[in-house]
């Protein structure tokens, strides 16, 4: 490719997004760098965990932000910005699956059970962790990957999804409880290998 | 509790899932960001062009011609609205006293013709 990357180093995510809303390449490449892989993997995982659809909202992601770059309020994250985008996004897609859902339930009741395409994790406990996690609502799910993978705080969290602090820790412990319960219960051995 | 948060934090940060976009998706988003530099730049211009080619020091005596021409027809068509508008108040004073001579005369008639008929 024709292009540097990492040409703005020094540039924080809001300069480069206001760097790009004025035409900059370079300033896109570098932000499209800093977010792709995380804003891959979170909807990878939040929407059943299939690549295609992962990818195909990672660009139009990308497309959003590039055409409303004029919603954006520099006084705000741009990291907690662009995953609360992405966390809408995948709201509305959960919202459509189940509308589907319900309209083709009779003809196949397990057109949406995705247990066939967790197999490609590469550790077992993982595969574990996410085929528990499925069960889980779009909220928890979303608030679990922003605490464990992004490393936000409560307050950024309560910020992406729009919800309140103690909204977002209750969610939080129900999560993580539950997770350890069935973990504890159904997998002995790996309480003991992990001292959970 | 604390034992399973740092278990998870671990083992989720370092999840890595073989996945990427491909070249024709980034240079289509690429060709965005041309494209939206290229609209807003059309938009300046749109907006702004004109007055930047007015202030522009070249072809001065031509356009300090023009002001003056604009001024001279601004300040002509404020003249001529006062007297057309003070023109229309004679012509509507006229009508209307002639329209009051006419239906006094046709009352007059009609009395009279009352009157010795």
């Amino acid at each position: 490719m024709s292009f540097n990357f990492f040409k703005h180093k020094h540039l924080n995510d809001e300069e480069l997004f206001i760097a790009i809303s004025n035409g900059d390449n370079d300033s896109f490449n570098d932000l499209y760098l800093r977010y792709k892989d995380r804003l891959l993997y979170f909807f990878y995982r939040m929407l059943s965990q299939d690549k295609e659809i992962a990818k195909d909202f990672t660009q139009e992601l990308f497309i959003k932000i590039i055409n409303k770059s004029n919603l954006y309020n520099p006084k705000m994250q741009f990291s907690t910005w662009i995953f609360s985008i992405a966390n809408n996004m995948c709201k509305n897609e959960y919202r459509r699956r189940d509308v589907r859902k319900n309209t083709i339930a009779c003809d196949n009741p397990d057109s949406f059970n995705n247990e066939e395409v967790l197999e490609e994790n590469h550790e077992p406990v993982i595969k574990l962790i996410f085929n528990y996690l499925e069960d889980f609502d779009e909220s928890q799910k979303s608030a679990f990957l922003l605490k464990y993978r992004e490393g936000f705080s409560i307050d950024e969290i309560s910020e992406i999804l729009d919800l309140p602090v103690g909204t977002v820790k209750s969610r939080l412990f129900y999560t993580r409880k539950k997770l350890q319960e069935n973990i504890k219960n159904n997998h002995p051995e790996l309480t003991k290998q992990f001292n959970l | 509790m604390d034992t399973f948060d740092n278990f998870l934090s671990s083992k989720i940060q370092h999840d890595h899932i073989d996945l990427d976009l491909d070249n024709s998706a980034f240079n289509q988003l690429h060709d965005m960001v041309n494209l939206n530099s290229t609209k807003s730049n059309v938009k300046m211009n749109s907006m702004f062009g004109f007055l930047s080619d007015f202030l522009c020091p070249n072809f001065i005596a031509v356009k300090i011609a023009f002001v003056a021409l604009l001024l001279i027809l601004a300040i002509g068509n404020k003249e001529n609205k006062v007297h057309n508008s003070l023109v229309f108040l004679c012509d509507s004073t006229i009508i209307q006293n002639n329209v009051f001579d006419d239906t006094t005369a046709i009352f007059n008639n009609q009395v009279s013709d009352s009157l010795f008929n």
